[in-house]
């Protein structure tokens, strides 16, 4: 591409300051997120160090509530009459507005889509953050190891929000700067966090392992962003999709190669972040060793927001090749390797587990592999299978760290072992759990079910022309997969529901704690109201689960690449 | 005015409105807890009578949506398209036909029966019944579900109960048979999976809409819009099979793949070699009303199933692969009568008779004629009560000994002079005395499959023979001989017991002196998959892809 011949100044100024005004509407949530940021810490400091911090926790559910509620009323509405004009059409996506340069369909610069976008896909993600949000910030004010350091609730909440903003940026982000300053946020949020019991035996540890494993990462990332840019001259995700659709030179030759290392730097660090094989090496340690809370928001949240860049990442910015619907680099063999790995090595892992976090922290690993798998299909069909998975997964995820939490809270432990005959003492909380873990194995009537299935679907997307099913090895995969995960789930249901309690053992194992033995265990009401906040979604969407699809349908509905197979 | 009734969602759905109630009534309130069950159950059986009486035994049903009785259908999800998804249409469509309605009777049958056996629990009876009821939940359903989504979320929705009630209620070893049940059909049904989400990319319709009855037009081009959908009986039908699909058409050796998948997954459940050893461990494990359902109902949905979906939707590669059918129908029955012989254990034994006699429905549908076919059904319905009433009879004797070992008892006969009888009626019925159930059934099964394979029946007497000289042999050593001074002060069957255990009797006699009502059932569905079968060749077309196996 030719360099552009540098404009006026007044001109740009003129061009940031309209776009500015224009756009600004797009970025209220975003702003809301800031400015209740900020708000958080005044607010910490302004209650008394007698006072009560739980009142910053509200607020920053309040913040996010109220963030998500704005995000919602950016949803666009799919109008089928519009249909003609997108759909394999050069303006490559008229229905999202862009905050920085709000009218994209006279945008020929190649920078000229912003930094990040409103769009259905990014407003889906935002609600998922929210909710998952909001739910970990309701589990924190009832975690034991938190309210030990009560009178740090204020810089909790605001680490959170912090983190949110991050999380509500990544999906959106439409540059590659956008896409590492916004990882940043979320990472730099997430090391604090996962240290934020600092004398906890594993906490440290765990933090600094987090930080040492996200240097590297998005030191790679990084590397593989500044070769994009050498490759393109831009940062752009849309304007790296133009230069390497109009220039050959970009993709021939040795700039393939270079092409192929900067998109694997690339993923290194997105890998980081939704924890895929080999990238994976912090996420049991850290999922131990942080906060119960704090591994839900990153095992949910900060995976799902990784999934809203990766997605947004691979599918825009490659356009497609030569030959029909193939992309010009054909990421989707190697995501669809890195997804098998992940799953398997995710699940067979988490079989030698005997703590029920650290299982479920590997089994979170598998869950990447399967929403990865979906992302290879490369197709609506694999991006409506991921945001249906991400949506069941948050509530089943959630809820199993959650119940695993008041079972710590009361014994003490986390050990599958102690877990013996756990359900004559406490049948609500064990049911729950069995419920979630059903569902974490997609056994049917559980939101899982509906997210195993819809990844299926995807995988076995037939190729009519062919006449085969490209993905039906990953399918098989996968089922193996899914057995493997039956057996360690069980074992945990199993230990609850069919062993007799070990009075002796756990009293030995635990140690000062009291709880411990065949008697029975209470939680109160506000427990089970928000145990009750997990299961209803999770039977709910297992039976009536057509809202969800729709809702994902509808994100998918406003892409008009043409390497999205249609 | 009885046909508008919604009875089948009714007798699916009554052992819901049994947990409803269970869930209030205090965990030490057995007798209250037992009472509901029960009268759930028999409920059920009457819906079961009046479902029987109303029932038209003319029409076919099977692959004709027309004929199907009691049938409601009701819109599920209803997707518009993205892309390769195209509309999506799942239906809550309940209906019966000839294959489907002695399933139904038996299941009402045997639950009730096992309801009554589940006497003998005593630990944590509320979470008994609640899983019992459940487990009813998803047998009902599966065998009145014509929408092969919801066919397989019933058929899933087995596997947690009967998890729940070997592991908990179950013998010594009961986890790892609880384990390996769940495993096992699990495996199974992921398979299936794949090959319903195949069929359903396959499969495409038009739909109307339920109120107007218009068709469901396009809101841009108002042409009518095409919905892949799950019914079972648009996947029978050639014409509503995508012609550029993978399971369109004669020769696409994706409808080998889909035969053999969905095969694998309900082979599992029969169980056929070798696909059988979790049957043996979660027989012997589980408490004796489980063992009453899992032979008496779960078995059957195997060859229900494999009737229903491998041949109703793949009827060519029926044909083309019969004969290994029949061969692993001869291995089942050979293979599990000596396996039997082998056992010391009595309810083993029993289990491993349930192979052998299993081994008869898988020769009698690899027949592909009317004979060997109903032969099939009622062998499954006999094998039902017949095993059911063992398994009790069994039950009976643990109860009292804790012991189910051959070589622990002897001379019975006289200590226990009904139970004896008893167990005489079930035992001779069970090696196929004329006069009994189930030799009418292994009777028609011969007689189909000796036309069609004829060396496999041939070998196949062999295991008439064998269960003939494991069963007397176990007879004469439990019940002549001696009487071990320890067993002197064994009590004969109670009330309770007989309760359970005459009406199946009754069944078994009646049935193997008057086979009737219970040909004339399933004679006219029989004939139509019959003539399905053999029509495939000229009713599916000849597949448009280069990609053809012979």
């Amino acid at each position: 591409m030719p360099p552009k011949p540098p404009p006026d100044l007044s001109t740009i100024a003129h061009t940031v300051q309209q776009f500015t005004a224009m756009s600004i509407n797009n970025f209220i949530p975003e702003i809301i997120l800031v400015c209740g940021f900020l708000f958080s810490i005044l607010l910490d400091v302004a209650i008394r160090k007698s006072g009560d911090k739980r009142i910053t926790m509200y607020f920053a559910i309040f913040v996010l509530a109220l963030a998500g509620v704005v995000s919602a009323t950016q949803w666009l509405t799919f109008e089928p009459g519009h249909l003609k004009d997108w759909k394999g059409g050069s303006p490559l996506f008229p229905y999202t507005q862009s905050l920085f340069a709000p009218d994209v369909k006279n945008a020929e610069m190649t920078n000229g889509y912003g930094m990040a976008v409103v769009d259905n896909f990014s407003v889906f993600f935002k609600l998922i953050v929210s909710v998952s949000g909001i739910f970990v910030l309701l589990m924190s004010l009832a975690s034991r190891e938190l309210n030990a350091r009560g009178k740090r609730f204020g810089e909790y909440a605001s680490l959170i929000l912090g983190m949110s903003i991050g999380m509500y940026l990544m999906p959106a982000s439409m540059d590659l700067i956008t896409m590492y300053i916004s990882m940043e946020l979320v990472s730099i949020a997430g090391y604090i966090l996962a240290g934020f019991s600092k004398d906890a035996e594993h906490s440290a540890e765990s933090s600094l392992k987090y930080i040492l494993f996200g240097a590297l990462a998005s030191g790679m990332m990084l590397y593989g962003f500044s070769l994009f840019y050498g490759l393109t001259g831009t940062t752009s995700i849309i304007g790296i999709r133009n230069v390497l659709a109009l220039s050959p030179a970009t993709h021939t030759g040795a700039n393939l190669y270079v092409l192929w290392s900067a998109t694997a730097l690339a993923l290194v660090g997105m890998g980081y972040k939704i924890s895929a094989v080999p990238f994976h090496f912090w996420t049991p340690d850290v999922y131990e060793g942080a906060p119960t809370p704090v591994t839900a928001l990153l095992s949910v949240a900060s995976k799902a927001a990784g999934f809203g860049m990766l997605i947004r990442f691979l599918i825009f910015i490659f356009p497609e090749g030569t030959a029909a619907n193939i992309p010009l680099l054909n990421w989707s063999v190697l995501i669809g390797g890195l997804a098998a790995v992940t799953m398997t090595v995710g699940n067979f892992a988490a079989l030698l587990q005997s703590n029920v976090r650290r299982m479920l922290a590997y089994s979170s690993i598998a869950h990447a592999g399967y929403m990865l798998a979906a992302v290879a299909v490369a197709g609506a069909s694999g991006v409506v299978a991921v945001m249906v998975y991400l949506a069941t997964y948050l509530f089943m995820q959630l809820g199993a760290f959650y119940a695993v939490m008041l079972i710590d809270n009361k014994i003490g432990t986390e050990e599958i072992d102690d877990y013996r005959g756990l359900a004559s003492r406490s049948p609500l909380v064990c049911v729950a759990l069995l419920v979630f873990l059903i569902s974490l194995t997609g056994i049917p009537l559980s939101a899982g079910f509906i997210g195993k299935f819809y990844l299926f679907t995807a995988l076995l997307t037939p190729e009519h022309t062919t006449h085969t099913i490209p993905w039906l090895w990953l399918a098989v995969v996968a089922i193996a997969n899914a057995i493997v995960a039956l057996y360690y789930y069980l074992r945990v249901a199993g230990a609850m529901f069919l062993k007799r309690p070990l009075r002796d053992m756990a009293l030995e194992r635990a140690g000062e704690v009291s709880a411990i033995g065949p008697t029975a265990i209470s939680y109160g009401w506000s427990a089970t109201i928000l145990l009750f906040a997990f299961i209803v979604p999770v039977l709910l969407l297992g039976v009536y689960f057509q809202p969800l699809v729709d809702f994902a349908s509808g994100v998918v509905r406003f892409f008009s690449f043409n390497n999205i197979r249609y | 005015m009885i046909s508008q009734l919604p009875i089948l969602s009714l007798l699916t759905f009554l052992p819901l409105a049994g947990m409803f109630v269970l869930a209030f009534v205090p965990k030490d309130k057995v007798r209250v807890l037992r009472g509901v069950t029960v009268a759930i159950t028999l409920l059920q059986v009457t819906l079961a009578i009046v479902l029987w009486v109303y029932f038209n035994a003319s029409l076919a049903g099977v692959n004709d949506p027309k004929t199907f009785q009691f049938v409601e259908r009701l819109p599920w999800v209803r997707l518009a398209g993205i892309g390769v998804f195209g509309n999506v249409a799942i239906d809550y469509f309940m209906g019966i036909d000839g294959l489907s309605v002695t399933m139904v009777l038996l299941t009402t049958l045997i639950t009730a029966i096992a309801a009554v056996a589940s006497f003998s629990i005593t630990r944590n009876v509320k979470g008994y019944f609640l899983m019992f009821l459940l487990l009813d939940i998803g047998m009902m359903g599966t065998f009145c579900a014509l929408d092969f989504f919801l066919f397989y979320i019933f058929w899933e929705l087995m596997l947690l109960p009967m998890y729940f009630l070997i592991g908990i209620w179950g013998g010594a070893r009961r986890e790892y048979a609880a384990l390996k049940f769940f495993i096992y059909t699990l495996l199974g049904s992921v398979v299936m999976l794949l090959v319903m989400i195949g069929l359903f990319y396959s499969t495409q319709v038009m739909l109307f809409t339920p109120d107007t009855h218009t068709l469901i037009l396009n809101p841009e081009t108002h042409k009518p819009e095409m919905f892949h959908t799950f019914s079972m009986l648009q996947m029978m039908n050639p014409a509503a099979q995508l012609k550029d699909s993978l399971f369109y058409g004669l020769g696409s050796s994706w409808r080998y793949i889909g035969f053999l998948g969905l095969f694998f997954a309900f082979a599992i459940k029969i169980p056929m070699f070798p696909f059988h050893t979790w049957l043996p461990d979660a027989h012997v494990e589980a408490p004796t009303a489980i063992s009453v359902i899992l032979a008496g109902v779960l078995l059957k949905m195997g060859g229900y199933a494999i009737l229903r979906l491998c041949f109703g939707i793949f009827p060519e590669i029926a044909i083309s692969l019969s004969w290994y059918i029949a061969m692993f129908g001869f291995i089942n029955i050979v293979y599990g009568a000596f396996c039997a012989m082998a056992q010391s254990d009595f309810k083993r034994l029993i289990a491993y008779s349930s192979i052998s006699h299993m081994g008869f429905v898988l020769l009698g549908i690899a027949s592909l004629n009317s004979q060997g076919m109903m032969g099939a059904m009622l062998q499954m319905f006999n094998h039902g009560t017949i095993t059911a009433m063992l398994f009790l009879l069994v039950g009976v004797l643990y109860d009292r000994t804790q012991l189910r070992g051959i070589l622990e008892f002897g001379g019975l006969a006289n200590q226990m002079p009904k139970y004896f009888g008893l167990v005489v009626i079930a035992v001779f019925a069970a090696l196929g005395l004329p006069g009994l159930s189930l030799f009418i059934s292994e009777a028609f099964v011969f007689i189909g499959s000796f036309q069609t394979w004829q060396t496999w029946s041939i070998l196949s007497a062999l295991g008439i023979v064998l269960t003939a000289a494991y069963f007397l042999w176990t007879l004469q050593r439990m019940f002549f001989g001696t009487l071990p001074e320890k067993w002197k002060s064994l009590t004969d069957v109670t009330p309770r017991e007989l309760v359970t255990l005459v009406p199946l009797a009754a069944i078994i006699i009646a049935l193997g002196v008057y086979p009737g009502p219970l040909v004339d059932l399933t004679a006219a569905s029989v004939n139509q998959l019959v003539m399905l079968i053999h029509n495939a060749h000229t009713t599916i077309p000849t597949a448009v892809h280069a990609v053809i196996v012979k």
